[in-house]
């Protein structure tokens, strides 16, 4: 599977998008997405006849969505229904299919730290040519954004953020041919916590799509990529270059 | 004879407000005895104290967990009840574990958190929250079971686990893996409660699926998991042939009224499966007792299987699990295949005059050798799996 093109949307990128009337209804995790989602397809010529499969990755999901769900529950007594329909996990899947129909196939993926690697690791397995949209996402509200760091003992500092990236699993076909990078091959976890974090800045639990993209960037040639998670464990991949 | 697409389940683990075990579950859904009370199916504190001590006193538990946490219970129950039924005597490094659900552990943090809102977020001990992403499941199950492999978890909204079954096959196809155990697991809480209700969808009288009075969900609990293989000394329960997810990209909650998505699952499962829509010999629908679901679903299979070929839903006895519903629903599906028995819909009394399929009101005698088995989720993810018995 070789990367074609990658992108990557703050919640500072979307502050026009937040404050529109238009949006009202939609989330942070949606509005990070779509936009994140337009910046990738506008940045690659797509080929044509292949379908687009999407897998969708968050690990704390809608957040905000259910805080505000089980506030209201909570305070005013009253379920509102927009806020429980944007609380499922699924929920930002199904706003990118609305905003972008083109997309055939979607999975949302939940495996918190490991969203990411979970969604290329399944993806790794379709066999028919497709373009596979891998997208992570994950944003706090205001309200639980010091209660999840210090979820993670305080050694991360949490960002409303989504990156996104479109791979190709067909090796034959001339836009594989033409990327620079090195192709996917496999996936290796390594559950196992290593001594010590590796300090990394703003972060999200759903972005294991920055690191992969900045050692495949680097365009070494290493047969072997590793990338260490916040929570000390690793996952290797294993790369091919034509 | 079997053919190299072919994926074997090896083991069954069930557990649903009919009881522990996939045997209880069929024998409600063949004598149309619902198990929904208030609109609700909840696996019972005796079932679930029973299923508690059968997992304490299994070799397989590596760890006790801290508390007795229900989705994680209900999952360790099902899983080791299919790992023991397929005769796994260890775990290898390259097993998978494909996870559906919806809201994951979901009563260890829920009613702390509502307090929690109440009081403004002020609270000093939060580490409850550690439970509420959906991949801290995954962890604790790891950890309870000393599990070596990879465990990834879908969340796909209702299609979650029946999603999860399709991507076990294609582990299975890519030669990636040898062996996947799957499912799904889903327990009830204020979250889905309150908030179906608030959307409307949910009935206090037992659900009528395809019913003409249809009035909505009864929301229930549970789990399902299975062994998936390539190959086994074991006489495999069933086989996978097939399984394909497509997106509707029409609304967040409701169905495209045709079935875009739908129809498009059930086509590319059919050709996955290398078979036509005249050799289904029965349909398991997602059957909810919505008036949208079931005229989507009624459309759609209309139009691709026709008329002549059954169709059921079983929601009428268990309820709607949510993410779990394709894999507590795929066991009765298995049974289906081995009695050659398609039990009736219970709930439904008038057929819905809109709908022309063959919808029973009483179980036929019927050999089934290909069933499509399918699901539809909030998000208009739509997933189908086609199952084929095993030759007497």
């Amino acid at each position: 599977m070789k990367l074609l093109a990658y992108s990557k949307t703050t919640e500072i990128d979307i502050s026009e998008q937040i404050s529109n009337p238009l949006n009202r209804k939609k989330s942070i995790n949606m509005l990070l997405c779509e936009d994140s989602l337009k910046k990738l397809l506008e940045s690659t010529t797509l080929p044509v006849g292949l379908p687009l499969k999407l897998f969708l990755c968050s690990g704390e999901g809608e957040l905000a969505q259910t805080y505000k769900f089980y506030y209201d529950l909570a305070v005013n007594q009253r379920a509102r229904p927009i806020l429980f329909q944007n609380s499922l996990h699924n929920s930002t899947l199904g706003s990118c299919s609305i905003a972008f129909p083109n997309i055939e196939m979607g999975a949302t993926i939940s495996s918190s730290l490991h969203s990411i690697e979970s969604a290329l690791d399944i993806a790794l397995n379709e066999i028919e040519p497709a373009l596979i949209l891998i997208v992570g996402v994950d944003a706090y509200p205001s309200e639980l954004k010091e209660i999840k760091e210090a979820s993670h003992s305080g050694k991360i500092n949490l960002e409303s953020a989504c990156s996104s990236a479109i791979f190709i699993n067909d090796k034959s076909h001339a836009c594989s041919k033409a990327s620079p990078f090195g192709a996917i091959k496999d996936i290796h976890f390594d559950f196992s916590v290593k001594e010590g974090f590796e300090n990394l800045g703003p972060y999200f639990p759903a972005n294991g799509l920055d690191s992969l993209f900045e050692k495949l960037s680097l365009l070494k040639k290493e047969e072997k990529i590793d990338i260490f998670k916040p929570n000390g464990t690793s996952i290797s991949y294993d790369i091919t270059y034509d | 004879m079997k053919t190299p697409n072919e994926t074997l389940i090896t083991g069954i683990g069930v557990l649903s407000p009919s009881g522990i075990g996939a045997e209880a579950l069929w024998e409600d859904c063949l004598n149309k005895k619902s198990q929904t009370s208030d609109g609700l199916g909840c696996i019972s504190d005796k079932d679930f104290k029973s299923l508690c001590s059968l997992v304490n006193e299994s070799p397989w538990l590596k760890k006790k967990p801290l508390s007795l946490e229900r989705s994680l219970y209900f999952s360790l129950y099902s899983i080791i009840s299919a790992i023991s039924d397929a005769g796994w005597k260890e775990f290898n490094q390259s097993d998978v574990l494909l996870i559906g659900t919806t809201t994951g552990q979901l009563s260890s943090w829920e009613t702390k958190f509502i307090d929690l809102c109440q009081k403004k977020l002020e609270e000093e001990d939060l580490s409850y929250l550690d439970k509420q992403p959906l991949g801290n499941l995954g962890d604790s199950l790891r950890e309870a079971l000393s599990f070596p492999g990879k465990i990834h978890i879908i969340s796909s909204a209702c299609s979650a686990s029946t999603q999860a079954l399709g991507m076990a096959h294609d582990y299975l196809n890519s030669k990636r893996s040898e062996r996947v155990i799957v499912g799904g697991v889903e327990e009830l809480g204020q979250l889905t409660i309150k908030g179906f209700g608030s959307l409307k969808l949910l009935s206090n009288k037992s659900c009528t699926p395809f019913d003409q009075e249809r009035s909505g969900i009864n929301l229930s609990e549970g789990s399902a998991f299975y062994t998936f293989e390539k190959k086994s000394l074991m006489r495999p329960h069933a086989y996978i042939v097939g399984g394909r997810t497509f997106l509707d990209s029409y609304h967040m909650t409701s169905p495209h009224p045709e079935g875009r998505g739908y129809k498009r699952s059930i086509i590319e499962s059919l050709k996955q499966a290398d078979i036509t829509s005249d050799e289904i010999d029965l349909v398991h629908a997602h059957g909810t007792g919505t008036f949208n679901n079931d005229q989507a679903e009624a459309n759609a299979i209309g139009e691709i299987i026709g008329a002549s070929t059954p169709v059921i839903s079983t929601k009428g006895v268990h309820g709607h699990a949510l993410g779990a519903s394709g894999a507590i629903e795929l066991s009765l599906c298995i049974q289906i295949l081995k009695s050659a028995m398609i039990p009736p819909i219970t709930g439904l009394n008038n057929v819905d005059p809109e709908f022309k399929l063959l919808l029973p009101k009483e179980k036929i005698e019927r050999k089934v050798t290909y069933l499509l088995k399918s699901t539809l989720g909030f998000g208009g993810v739509n997933s189908s799996i086609i199952l084929k018995g095993v030759a007497q």
